[in-house]
């Protein structure tokens, strides 16, 4: 077992967390989140109550963005986390009078308990972690114990110094700094919606005949789900009057976890952008299919993967770069992000896979659910999560038009998979046309 | 439970329409419920803007008025007045006055930015013109010149901001425009050098200019020439 650390002041950012500071726009707000739905209604009291007894428990997340000369840096804060009601259009940036504060929000609606998190903070499986802790926090307060352990801490052990490390540093071994060349990719284009709204657009299908579809296909969930998004992309691309030879890809978050034994909370993620190139001829789903199988194979493996890490790490390691004043590393990592960034994919695939949760929670939670952000020129984003049985697969997006959205969860029902469909649309809002 | 006809999922009893296809959801067994529960609460996040741009105005007013007041202070030290420093105090009055509105008013409208900007170019040729001790060439020459493109700019402007005009009407009424001004600068000019008012060369450019707008005018009215260049030239 980890030896207890003392508290500490203020925090570096982790390798990944760097760039997001300095990207983060109205449209790009680099924020996701993360729900519980209940089975029965949220109390508010027991909520804050739970929040309460959460926080200090993860010290590393009690902090405050703040600007140092050369780097950007969380500082511990003291205030009290509240928490906030649900909006319709959640994963708000945060704004100016916001950075005084967490770079979290726990919401309640009706029956929904949800995380937003800045991604400077964590990745999924840290808010993951946040989230069931909070949850298990908040049953035992109506009297239903839940068990610590497989993701859930408990909320009385002391914090960790291996929960708050930054995992790139400690495990890239820079045997190869490679970091292979794309080019730009086919990029979404629709009616924006104006700048409060946001999309969103939940099918919930039950997990058996997802994977059963993908054992037919011999694949893994998530490259059936990446499979029939790509394809979907390139059908809108041929026939929706776009640059036609333009690659077709989808970024898909990987969590190096499985590969490294690190416990820590804080980011540890990278990412693989399978697609296609639609210069090279057409494509049919199950050749797409193949395509991303053996890519995320090639891919998704302790080498190579370490390889793309030493990529991230190394310019942070340069003299020259780490010299530079804050101003003008925001400026050299927004012209990196918009050159290799964004610009590189299409849309993004977060599957966060199975989240498994002990049998006392499962029976007062109905499903979890996962959300990302906007971003600045994909208009589209899907995330997707596995809980109880039941596979959540959510579309975020700042373009009126649902084609790929529509798309997608057609060809999905056409697999013999049954999709149950709701959003946030207010359809009074259009007259109740 | 109803499905949507056209896509084949299950919807949400809080869904009125397909939210993928806009579908009519129609199940006389199980209406649409105004009641049910909606996934999503109605009410909205405000979100604020991340740039703050009363921040922006003040730094470029700042930014400005340092030059400003250098100039004026050397001058002022060496000749006892303000002489060449007027013209770059000036100068700099005019760079502030068409772009610090935009940071700083909280409703921003065409004529609260455009036209306190002309009155200042008006003044600014004034300043000019009194510094020399020469207002001959202001009324004839320098108010036409600065009005008229003005107003025809501030009409098209106008015309696009409430969507009078759009598509390919806006370059029509842009040629109909210049080849207009380019005619009334040939009569100003003339008018001024005492010459007969009659256009002459700026006919040349005239006719081009009406003969393409006229081109842009057919292109609009035909929608399938449009949806083809509008497929073909996005960007």
């Amino acid at each position: 077992m980890t030896a207890p650390s003392p508290a500490k002041t203020w925090y570096r950012l982790d390798n990944a967390a760097k760039i997001y500071p300095a990207i983060m726009r109205t449209r790009h707000t680099t924020v996701f989140r993360l729900a519980a739905l209940m089975r029965e209604p949220v109390n508010p009291d027991q909520l804050q109550q739970a929040l309460d007894m959460t926080m200090p428990r993860f010290p590393q997340f009690a902090v405050r963005l703040r600007k140092g000369i050369f780097w950007y840096y969380l500082e511990a804060c003291h205030k009290p986390a509240l928490i906030e009601e649900d909006v319709n259009n959640p994963l708000r940036p945060w704004s100016r009078t916001d950075a005084k504060k967490f770079l979290f929000r726990v919401r309640y609606g009706d029956r929904r308990i949800s995380v937003e998190f800045f991604h400077a903070l964590t990745d999924g499986y840290g808010a993951s972690v946040f989230l069931r802790t909070l949850v298990a926090a908040y049953l035992s307060l109506q009297g239903v114990a839940c068990p610590a352990g497989d993701g859930i801490l408990d909320v009385r052990d002391t914090p960790t110094e291996a929960e708050r490390e930054d995992a790139y540093k400690r495990f890239s071994n820079f045997k190869v700094i490679h970091r292979p060349r794309e080019t730009r990719a086919f990029r979404l284009q629709g009616t924006l919606l104006p700048g409060q709204q946001l999309s969103i657009i939940c099918g919930v299908c039950p997990a058996d005949p997802v994977s059963q579809a993908a054992r037919r296909f011999k694949v893994s969930v998530t490259e059936l789900l990446v499979g029939v998004y790509l394809y979907q992309l390139y059908r809108i691309q041929q026939q929706g009057g776009y640059h036609t030879e333009r690659p077709v890809r989808v970024s898909v978050p990987i969590n190096v976890r499985r590969f490294y034994p690190s416990q820590t909370v804080r980011n540890f993620a990278l990412y693989a952008n399978p697609g296609i190139e639609p210069a090279y001829g057409s494509y049919s789903f199950e050749e797409i299919l193949g395509l991303v199988h053996h890519f995320m194979r090639y891919t998704i493996n302790e080498k190579y993967l370490n390889a793309m890490m030493c990529a991230n790490v190394a310019p942070e390691k340069s003299l020259l770069l780490r010299i530079s004043p804050l101003p003008i590393k925001n400026l050299a990592m927004r012209l990196v992000y918009t050159w290799t960034g964004e610009s590189r994919f299409t849309s993004t695939v977060s599957n966060l896979g199975v989240v498994n949760l002990p049998p006392e929670m499962a029976s007062h939670v109905e499903r979890l659910e996962f959300m990302l952000g906007p971003s600045r020129y994909n208009p589209v984003n899907c995330a997707v999560i596995s809980t109880n049985g039941q596979v959540v697969i959510q579309f975020s997006a700042t373009m009126e038009e649902t084609d790929p959205q529509r798309a997608f969860f057609r060809h999905l029902v056409r697999l013999g998979i049954p999709v149950r469909v709701e959003s946030n649309r207010d359809w009074d809002e259009f007259g109740g046309k | 439970m109803s499905y949507c006809v056209h896509c084949g999922v299950e919807l949400d009893k809080s869904e009125k329409r397909c939210p993928l296809c806009q579908t009519e959801v129609i199940n006389p067994r199980e209406p649409f419920d105004e009641k049910a529960v909606r996934p999503y609460p109605r009410r909205l996040d405000p979100i604020t803007r991340q740039i703050n741009r009363r921040f922006i105005g003040s730094l470029i007013t700042i930014v400005l008025a340092f030059p400003a007041l250098l100039c004026g202070a050397i001058d002022f030290s060496q000749a006892g007045r303000l002489t060449w420093s007027a013209y770059v105090i000036g100068a700099l009055i005019l760079v502030w006055s068409w772009t610090v509105p935009y940071y700083l008013l909280r409703r921003r409208s065409l004529s609260g930015i455009f036209i306190p900007g002309v009155l200042a170019l008006l003044s600014y040729l004034f300043l000019i013109a009194w510094l020399q001790q020469d207002l001959s060439w202001y009324l004839p020459l320098a108010l036409p010149l600065v009005l008229m493109p003005a107003a025809l700019i501030f009409l098209i402007i106008a015309l696009v901001w409430r969507r009078l005009i759009r598509g390919f009407a806006i370059p029509a009424a842009v040629l109909i425009a210049a080849g207009l001004l380019i005619v009334a600068i040939e009569l100003v000019l003339k008018h001024a050098a005492g010459g007969l008012a009659r256009p002459t060369w700026s006919l040349y450019a005239l006719i081009p200019c009406l003969a393409l707008a006229t081109v842009c005018l057919a292109i609009a009215r035909r929608q399938a020439v449009l949806d083809e260049i509008k497929r073909r030239l996005h960007l």
